[in-house]
């Protein structure tokens, strides 16, 4: 917690002056506050406006561990079945990567054609925003298996499976763990996108109703709310790693101490 | 009786032939040294033998089966330690078992001790000196049911005083344990002082150009090095790897 802070209070001063800057300029300027509320007035809305976005917030965070379950699982299964079957791999990897440029926006409102307003189409939003990293960075994580573990697997008779259980997972969890937190942090944006397309409740809704009614300081809100969940996701990942990734302690401190 | 038997063995990439009309044998709880210069086939040897990559020509045996292609007969200690970063010493040691089935704790935590790695059990590698991990891998090789060990230059990567200690070591718990070794080296003094039985390999394509049964008596200490008789068979190997 300490090291958090002595590597914290520099980003951290700079937000804080940066809110100063901002609050002092809007009211000497005047702003009005559907153009730019202060922080002030962003944080008040924070913390009155509590019971006006506390389902919001619920259903939103349901979401995302839903979406980011079943992503994270997907992209765990795909990259499992690419590794272990390269003529899949050869066949999926150029498709997989093709697919990442096609924009969610656009997506979207297919899935939306296609499978109504329900919880499908926001999952498989999710999914899709979730997966790719993480089946990326384990396949990285299979292929660069030490080559002399490898070699000494084979060599005192390992069979395929035996190689994957006890080498080739184990040593691309900490790439799993890579991808995961890239996913963590964009389940929150997917999670959001796919509330804009049509739901009761969510973060999502709550922005978009309070940028069509011009409370400017909710979206502000909702900004700093996705913003902190994508922060504890992402935390949250992070200590997961350091719980089942003990035997790597050593390099990280000197990393640690380059730094 | 013979535990292994190398006849006529060749081995071929493409056109460059690497090892030309190989024969040879290693006696149950015999400690058996090839001395090689480097890239002479040692480790394509060890691999064939080991099951993952076929010879061009002749027979692999063991125990009077042929072993071509066949795995998990032998077990095996690589040059690099090669022990897993996330498991433990004890977990490490007790891989090979894991493998085949049938884990025996109380014996890797004797021969844990034995090594002088007693308080290192739950260690992991990381914490560990080049020659701690390498003696963390023999104990792992010592573990494996298997009774013929392969050794591939085992202790190129470590200093002097480390490995003059591993060799007394390596000798003790050889003697305790009843196992045979093929040992692949291209330090002479190294392959002198370990070996019942001395083979060496020419060059590239590299065949066996002269194979030696050792005078030296058992247990070895660390003084035959200077013995008068150890030099001069340091001598004589040392002028037929020049004399090409
Ligand atoms: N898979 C392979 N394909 C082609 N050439 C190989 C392969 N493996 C080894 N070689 C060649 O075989 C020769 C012997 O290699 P190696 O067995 O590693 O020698 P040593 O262990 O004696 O140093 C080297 O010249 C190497 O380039
Ligand atoms: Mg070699």
């Amino acid at each position: 917690m300490k090291e958090v802070f002595y590597k914290g209070w520099r980003p951290i001063l700079v937000i804080i002056l940066f809110l100063i800057l901002w609050e002092m300029s809007s009211f000497v300027f005047q702003i009005p506050g559907w153009i730019l509320p202060a922080p002030s007035d962003i944080f008040r809305e924070l913390v009155v406006g509590w019971s006006n976005y506390r389902d919001d917030l619920f259903s939103t965070i349901q979401l995302i561990i839903i979406g980011l379950t079943i992503g994270s699982g997907t992209g765990i299964i795909a990259a499992i079945l690419l590794h272990l079957y390269p003529k899949l791999r050869q066949a999926f990897y150029p498709i997989l990567i093709i697919s990442q440029n096609i924009p969610m926006i656009v997506l979207a409102p297919l899935l939306v054609i296609w499978f109504g307003f329900g919880l499908l189409p926001k999952i498989i939003v999710i999914t899709l925003v979730c997966f790719f990293p993480i089946t990326i960075s384990l396949l990285d994580g299979f292929r660069q298996t030490d080559r002399d573990l490898v070699l000494y697997m084979q060599m005192v008779g390992a069979s395929k499976g035996q190689i994957f259980r006890k080498l080739e997972w184990p040593y691309a969890l900490p790439f799993l763990f890579s991808g995961l937190k890239i996913s963590a942090t964009y389940s929150v944006m997917g999670a959001v996108i796919s509330e804009w397309l049509g739901a009761s409740k969510g973060i999502g809704v709550y922005m978009t109703l309070a940028s069509s009614s011009f409370r400017t300081d909710r979206v502000f809100v909702a900004i700093m709310i996705i913003i902190v969940l994508s922060l504890c996701f992402f935390l949250f990942i992070l200590f997961l790693e350091k719980k089942f990734i003990k035997w790597k302690g050593k390099e990280e401190g000197t990393i640690h101490e380059i730094t | 009786m013979k535990l292994l038997e190398v006849n006529h063995l060749s081995k071929s990439f493409g056109n460059q032939e690497i090892l030309k009309d190989i024969s040879f044998h290693v006696e149950d709880g015999e400690f058996v040294s090839i001395l090689g210069p480097s890239g002479s086939g040692k480790s394509t040897l060890f691999r064939m033998i080991g099951g993952i990559t076929k010879p061009s020509s002749g027979s692999i045996i063991l125990r009077g089966e042929n072993i071509i292609g066949k795995k998990g007969h032998i077990s095996y200690i690589p040059q690099s330690s090669s022990l897993f970063p996330w498991r433990t010493v004890l977990q490490n040691v007790l891989l090979d078992q894991e493998l085949s089935g049938k884990v025996d704790k109380e014996r890797a935590v004797q021969l844990i001790e034995r090594a002088g790695l007693k308080g290192y059990e739950h260690a992991y590698p990381h914490e560990l000196s080049g020659g701690m991990k390498q003696r963390v891998s023999f104990i792992r090789s010592f573990m494996n049911p298997q009774s013929l060990i392969l050794l591939d230059e085992p202790f190129s990567a470590l200093d002097e005083f480390t490995r003059l200690s591993m060799h007394k070591w390596l000798l003790s718990i050889w003697s305790e344990n009843k196992k045979s070794i093929l040992f692949v080296t291209h330090n002479i003094e190294e392959a002198l002082f370990l070996s019942d039985r001395l083979i060496i390999f020419s060059e590239k394509p590299a065949n066996i150009k002269a194979e030696f049964t050792l005078p030296f008596s058992r247990p070895r200490n660390t003084e035959l090095l200077l013995t008068e008789p150890f030099l001069q068979w340091k001598r004589k190997v040392f002028s037929l790897l020049v004399n090409e």
